[in-house]
């Protein structure tokens, strides 16, 4: 195992710097220089220039790709000069509130979808079953942003029982003490998540269920609930671990909406915003970002999958 | 334009309307804020105000380059800290405000060539006096980094300085300067940059003194860059904006008192302000938000927020005959507000296809007759907006305009927009696109450069994202069309818009587009100067336009004390049509909270004055 993840590790390196790479190109072939866009059109062409020039951009794109590269190894990930701030301090701010967000949406999504996939995989064709079947669908068929000013407009507006915004603050802990803030952010992510992991769980299992050992273990007398359980409910769960780490990349792109609705500026929001103004050293950051969750995702899934199935052994052929 | 950040908040705004709208509404009670405030005004207390989506400040040194010159850090942030020399904003009239300036009218002399400044009894929150050597600090920074001031322009400060001298028994400031100026355009458009500076910021390291304080030219030339690089490298530091002993030196009625990178600030009442007004309130606290709709959202769920903002694009159309219409929000009185500047679609007079189209006068008059502005105020901004006919804005009152600019030389007609044409040798047909059938540069004819049998189609660029500036643009194809001009839309990202928008030659690949829809301008002073939009070679005339006698005016309006000169040059850009004239959407709507008086009439130039603001019970 261990040589297994050593081996994604330098995989995931190898991965990182060609997604760096192509980004970075792709950024810099864009229509649409960095100059003008965060200077803003007041700026003179003179000015423009001169900014350009002071930040290198008017340099060959390899070589501007080498000094972003060697500043990025000794851990410097740029200034923003749009942002007025150190790239790592703006990420600061950003990353943690994302990962909080995701975090708990994913944690929410699962505690409810395996309930409920269980729950519909064993009244399969059964009231219960049409009427989960018939809510995941609607969830998942809702775009984000109409959930999440629909819960605004009738939990914040309306009712006023929640906050329409999130907690303003960048403390975690300070976050986690108003929770009542999060609770419709994370729902408008969690609940389409619900309808995809259940979805994804019911079909595991009833898979599974029509397995010959499931047939075999009832045939020797074990309990239907741990049968279910113990058995038929770990292994729908390795497709579940994949779908996870899958989801990451997903789920940072959907908090994109989340993150401007209820005023909650993360990951999402930062890039989108910096992304109108070709604000290269955020954008960089953040994909860099993104690209280690999105490897970092996959891993653990992979590791996840090993531990769920004795089975599967990486690194061995 | 301005809109670069919330082209996705205003789709869902508009959605979040969509849903609700009828749902939740009140009456919403027109007339100035507070003005005649109902219940018992009470001292102290915080008014919380939600700043611009996505426009959060980010920069606390008041002399800054242009990558910080935006609405949030020099109209709010800095300048209720700093205070400018010259304060601008009277009611809802951009004219200067003697009573909030730091010093006293400037008097002119020597034909206009040197202008004195008295400075009044202000006074730091350090204790010391606001004097002649805080004017120097700035004057010696200007001079050695004009470069770096986002507000420099060649040819003005601190190009036209033949000299400065300072008297500090007497407070007095003289500039020498090295031609005769507009009195006018001297106070609005560059005594209005300076802002004073404390000597306690006359640093070159910490504990280390600067001499850019100076009143002495030579003294400075060796300090002041010393002094620029350390206060723009602690301005960097923006974790310590609210500790950093520097930044807490003030003469502005307000002082920093917390502050979270990312727009989010607190601060309280300078108990040692020096000026006529003292704050009522005991602090402010302004909130970031991530787009118009949070904030919406926010202000209808029954917030604290003191003073927000409607997006127009939520509220019901208004009535033409009303200031103001229905109120989607309960508790809160709604404002519209004139911004103090103009809306345009720029033309590119370069352009190797269209410029020998575009520098024909009469096409830009028949272009401008298809812009159809009441059409477009309603479509845009649900009727809160107003037509705009040249560069001096019409609204809010103002001492520039005249009666003719008040008036449309254009207005918009179809016939006469196809009459124009035809009388230029033009063939227009009853659908599609016209084509010049007596080419050539006499009377009647198509112009220079025109050939024979040339199509009048042209490519206008718009920036992506927001559905009423789309529709207001196939509005504008759609008449163009009808008059025979044929007009090719693309929709492209802002920056994508923002670079496309350059100067450029003929022969350059850059200069491939023809016009843009380039938003609109708020003017960084007061004085609506056409120099640096329309003067030849001008720094945003981006469209290359140029035109001998648009020079001599602007000129004039620089160099003259006639009162004239403003108006001469308006009515003369107005009628030449250097852009294509739009409307001026007031957006935001301001909404201002039913027990917190004194804000309105809102300053067109976005500064505010809170120290008039006060709650009651």
């Amino acid at each position: 195992m261990q040589r297994y993840i050593l081996h994604r590790l330098l995989q995931a390196v190898v991965v990182l710097f060609l997604v760096s790479l192509v980004v970075f190109v792709m950024l810099h072939v864009l229509p649409g220089g960095a100059g003008r866009a965060i200077l803003g059109k007041s700026a003179t062409p003179l000015q423009v220039a001169q900014f350009d020039h002071r930040m290198g951009y008017d340099r060959p794109i390899p070589v501007q790709y080498w000094t972003w590269l060697t500043q990025v190894l000794r851990g410097d990930l740029g200034f923003s000069y749009k942002l007025n701030q150190p790239v790592s301090a703006v990420l600061g701010q950003a990353l943690p509130k994302t990962a909080l967000l995701t975090a708990i949406s994913i944690a929410v999504a699962l505690l409810i979808a395996i309930p409920l996939g269980l729950l519909q995989a064993v009244r399969r064709n059964k009231p219960a079953d049409h009427i989960g079947t018939g809510v995941a669908f609607v969830l998942y068929a809702t775009p984000t942003f109409f959930l999440a000013l629909a819960l605004v407009l009738i939990f914040g507006v309306d009712l006023r029982l929640l906050p329409a915004e999130a907690p303003q603050t960048n403390s975690i802990p300070a976050i986690l003490g108003s929770f009542q803030g999060m609770i419709l952010p994370v729902a408008s992510l969690a609940l389409g998540m619900v309808a995809l992991f259940s979805r994804y769980l019911r079909s595991s299992i009833l898979d599974n269920l029509a397995e010959d050992w499931v047939r075999t273990a009832r045939a020797k007398g074990l309990p239907p609930r741990r049968i279910l359980v113990r058995h038929v409910l770990r292994n729908s769960l390795t497709s579940m671990v994949t779908l996870l780490g899958l989801s990451v990349p997903w789920v940072l792109a959907g908090s994109v909406i989340v993150e401007q609705v209820f005023n909650y500026p993360g990951m999402g929001l930062l890039f989108w915003n910096e992304a109108q103004v070709n604000d290269f050293p955020v954008e960089l950051a953040v994909v860099l970002v993104v690209g280690v969750a999105t490897v970092a995702g996959n891993l653990l899934a992979d590791i996840g999958y090993a531990l769920l199935d004795p089975r599967v052994r990486y690194g061995r052929s | 334009m301005k809109a670069s950040r919330r082209h996705l908040a205003a789709a869902a705004a508009a959605l979040a309307a969509a849903l609700t709208l009828g749902a939740c509404a009140s009456n919403s009670v027109p007339g100035a804020s507070g003005s005649a405030a109902a219940g018992k005004p009470v001292h102290g207390g915080t008014a919380t105000i939600a700043e611009e989506a996505g426009n959060g400040p980010d920069y606390i040194f008041p002399f800054f380059s242009i990558q910080y010159l935006t609405t949030s850090n020099t109209t709010t942030f800095q300048s209720l800290m700093y205070r400018p020399l010259y304060w601008f904003g009277n009611g809802a009239s951009p004219a200067a405000n003697y009573s909030l300036s730091l010093a006293s009218p400037p008097a002119f002399a020597d034909g206009n060539t040197t202008v004195t400044i008295h400075l009044k009894d202000y006074r730091w929150s350090d204790g010391t006096k606001v004097t002649p050597r805080s004017v120097a600090f700035w004057v010696g920074l200007d001079r050695t980094e004009k470069q770096n001031f986002a507000s420099y322009n060649p040819g003005q400060l601190p190009d036209d300085l033949k000299s400065v001298s300072y008297d500090d028994q007497a407070g007095t400031v003289t500039f020498h300067l090295k031609s005769a100026v507009s009195p006018n355009y001297f106070l609005y458009g560059e005594l209005s940059q300076i802002t004073p500076l404390p000597l306690a910021w006359d640093l070159t390291g910490p504990g280390q003194h600067g001499s850019c304080s100076a009143e002495d030219a030579a003294v400075q030339a060796k300090s002041c860059p010393k002094v620029y690089r350390y206060l723009t490298a602690q301005a960097k530091d923006q974790a310590g904006y609210a500790t950093s002993p520097l930044w807490r030196v003030v003469d502005g009625p307000f002082r920093l008192s917390a502050y979270t990178p990312g727009g989010s600030y607190s601060m309280t009442a300078n108990k040692s302000y020096s000026g006529p007004v003292k704050p009522k309130l005991a602090g402010l606290k302004f909130l970031p938000f991530t787009s118009d709709t949070a904030e919406y959202n926010e202000l209808r769920s029954g917030s604290s927020i003191s003073l927000g903002y409607v997006p127009t694009q939520v509220l019901p159309p208004k009535p033409v005959s009303q200031a103001v219409g229905h109120n989607p929000v309960s508790g809160y009185q709604m404002y519209p507000v004139n911004y103090w500047g103009f809306q345009y679609l720029l033309i590119n007079f370069n352009n190797p296809a269209a410029g020998p189209l575009l520098r024909q006068l009469y096409l830009r008059q028949a272009l401008q007759t298809v812009v159809n502005q009441d059409v477009d105020i309603e479509k845009a901004d649900n009727g809160y907006g107003y037509a705009g006919y040249g560069p001096v804005p019409r609204l809010p009152a103002n001492p520039f305009i005249d009666a003719a600019g008040s008036k449309n030389p254009y207005p918009f007609s179809i016939p006469a927009a196809r009459k124009i044409l035809q009388a230029h040798g033009w063939s227009v047909p009853a659908s599609g696109v016209a084509m010049c059938s007596h080419p050539g540069s006499g009377a009647g004819q198509c112009g220079a450069g025109v050939t024979a049998g040339q199509q009048l189609e042209l490519k206008l660029e718009s920036y992506s994202g927001t559905q009423t500036v789309s529709e207001v643009m196939q509005q504008l194809v759609s008449d163009a069309s009808q008059a025979g001009i044929g007009i090719k839309l693309s929709q492209v990202p802002v920056h994508q818009l923002l670079s496309d928008a350059v100067q450029c030659k003929s022969s350059q690949a850059s200069c491939d587009w023809q016009i843009l829809n380039y938003g609109g301008v708020v003017y960084a002073s007061a004085f609506p100067s056409g120099q640096p939009y329309f003067a030849t070679g001008a720094g945003q005339n981006i469209g290359s336009y140029s035109d001998p006698q648009m020079d001599k005016l602007i000129n004039s309006t620089i160099t003259s004390s006639a009162p004239a000169a403003m108006s001469t040059y308006e009515d003369y850009a107005a009628r030449q049509v250097p852009v294509l004239w739009q409307p001026f959407g007031s957006t935001p709507i301001e909404e201002v909270a039913g027990n917190l008086h004194g804000v309105a009439p809102f300053n067109p130039l976005l500064f505010i004055n809170p120290e008039n603001w006060y709650f009651t019970h």
